[in-house]
């Protein structure tokens, strides 16, 4: 069976000016000499694959390239050319909470929005939206304006309508189990549903913890490269080693 | 580069699906976000036209003593027209700088984005026609039938709007001046349009060069159609549709061929 995902000589440049020419004034002014270009490499020459219901960690320190990485396969940055990327199924990419969120529209509102932008359609997003807000734990403050929310009711709302994205391979970022203590519980239930339901899972995470408890396989991401891959433990340890 | 086990057609049909849902539920936040926060909402933003509305009309008839039949209404509509003209521009040029915290976290078909803004502006253009035509038939309009011709000149309005909006987007991520530089040539684009003027006002030899503004077009034909006064000329007519939608192609093309590069300068 084919893998899920197929990443061969994946390299991203980033090209960085010297000196910012944002405006017209600064444009005109420094037109007679070229604006030279800092080129800096986030991604060298990455190749992996991913198996079908394989849950793949990936762990790095800030900086390492693997936001990165993970920006290219959820489509937001295009990779440099000669690198060749194939994903077989449907990916939902869920690297940050609340994306479209704002703070004037209430909790209902923001959540129709934001599901939409994820992908649903109104007829789906009205069959969840009992459980959206169940899960949220907040049954009495959907028709409050969000910029009332404390953050951590935001951030529990964002992620309740996130969970309800349903696709064979998932991107999470780490960073989505937030909260206290009872609702981070609430929210690795669902990274385990997720993996009991076959699911292609890949996981970015700092947490050392998190990749033993859920990752199949991992690999590390350090300075644009991969520095190890495969076994979570023997990642862990370089991990460590690094550090 | 990405494959998938569903056929070409059904991918098609829904990424078409998506995207017209995305625009949907962003004209509708949009148009909510601008009106919101306020009880009377939506009648603050009519206060623009109108109050500009109130000064020049008082300035042209009873000080100048203007004499055009249903010179109110003719005013009114121009101003409306302009209107649009103008906030369409800036919100379509704001429809990425604006939404750059959405685009740097989720792949997003971007033209969406800069349309629903655009988009946004347009229904509160549609609900002030509306206001103009109670206007107008209280001072003794007639709507003919003629007048239907009125609406391939609004939609040619819309796309002119909206192609302008595609290219400043994409410009202002470069140079953010645009944003005022816009500002200014929007405020000489208002005396270089027949606005508070009439086409036949101006000498022969420079009714060319306003003609060129599709705007002028656009104002001109629309008061003749709506309200019965100036003229049209059928190649005018044309010309103004097709300048209008070849705007409309080229904003397209540019947004299209530069969209990649601008994730990274947001």
């Amino acid at each position: 069976m084919e893998p899920a995902i197929t990443v061969k000589n994946l390299s991203k440049t980033f090209r960085l000016p010297q000196e910012r020419r944002g405006t017209l004034r600064e444009r005109l002014m420094k037109l007679h000499y070229r604006n030279d270009r800092k080129d800096r490499r986030t991604l060298d020459n990455i190749s992996f694959e991913i198996q079908r219901g394989e849950f793949f960690g990936i762990i790095g320190r800030n900086g390492s390239g693997k936001s990165t990485l993970l920006k290219i396969l959820a489509g937001i940055y295009k990779p440099d050319k000669g690198g060749e990327i194939q994903i077989h199924g449907r990916i939902a990419p869920m690297l940050e909470l609340g994306v479209g969120f704002n703070l004037e529209l209430t909790g209902r509102e923001n959540v129709y929005l934001n599901a939409t932008i994820l992908g649903l359609t109104k007829k789906e997003i009205h069959a969840r939206y009992e459980d959206i807000v169940r899960f949220a734990e907040l049954e009495n403050f959907m028709e409050l304006q969000v910029k009332h929310y404390s953050s951590g009711m935001a951030v529990k709302l964002a992620f309740a309508v996130a969970a309800q994205i349903d696709a064979p391979i998932m991107l999470l970022d780490e960073v989505l189990a937030v909260g206290d203590f009872v609702f981070q519980e609430k929210c690795f239930a669902y990274f385990e549903e997720c993996k009991r339901q076959g699911k292609t899972i890949i996981l970015v995470t700092h947490n050392p913890q998190t990749m033993e408890r859920f990752a199949d396989r991992a690999m590390l991401i350090h300075q644009s490269h991969i520095s190890v891959m495969g076994d979570p433990y023997q990642v862990l340890e370089r991990y460590h080693a690094i550090g | 580069m990405r494959m998938d086990h569903r056929s070409s057609q059904d991918l098609l049909r829904d990424q078409v699906a998506y995207r017209w849902r995305l625009f949907v539920a962003l004209t509708w936040v949009n148009f909510k976000l601008r009106y919101y926060g306020s009880y009377l909402g939506y009648f603050w933003s009519l206060l623009k036209p109108l109050g500009l509305f109130g000064v020049l009309y008082i300035v042209f008839t009873v000080i100048l003593k203007q004499s055009t039949p249903h010179f109110g209404v003719v005013l009114l509509l121009g101003i409306i027209l302009w209107d649009f003209f103008v906030a369409g521009t800036m919100a379509g040029m704001n429809g990425l700088i604006g939404n750059y915290q959405m685009i740097r976290k989720v792949s997003l078909p971007r033209i969406v984005l800069v349309a629903a803004s655009v988009s946004s502006a347009f229904i509160g253009c549609i609900f002030n026609l509306l206001i103009f035509f109670l206007f107008a038939v209280l001072d003794g309009v007639a709507l003919t039938p003629k007048s239907l011709w009125f609406i391939p000149l609004i939609i040619a309005l819309y796309i002119l709007v909206l192609g302008i909006g595609l290219i400043l987007s994409i410009i202002v991520v470069k140079v953010r001046d645009t944003l005022s530089l816009w500002e200014v040539a929007t405020q000489l684009g208002f005396w270089m349009t027949p606005i508070v003027y009439r086409m036949s006002l101006v000498p022969e030899k420079w009714r060319f060069c306003i003609f060129f503004n599709p705007m002028s077009g656009i104002i001109e034909y629309s008061r003749y159609l709506l309200i019965g006064v100036g003229g049209l000329t059928k190649i005018g007519y044309c010309y103004v549709i097709s300048l209008s939608s070849l705007i409309l192609l080229i904003g397209i093309a540019v947004f299209k061929w530069k969209e990649g590069e601008m994730v990274e300068d947001l």
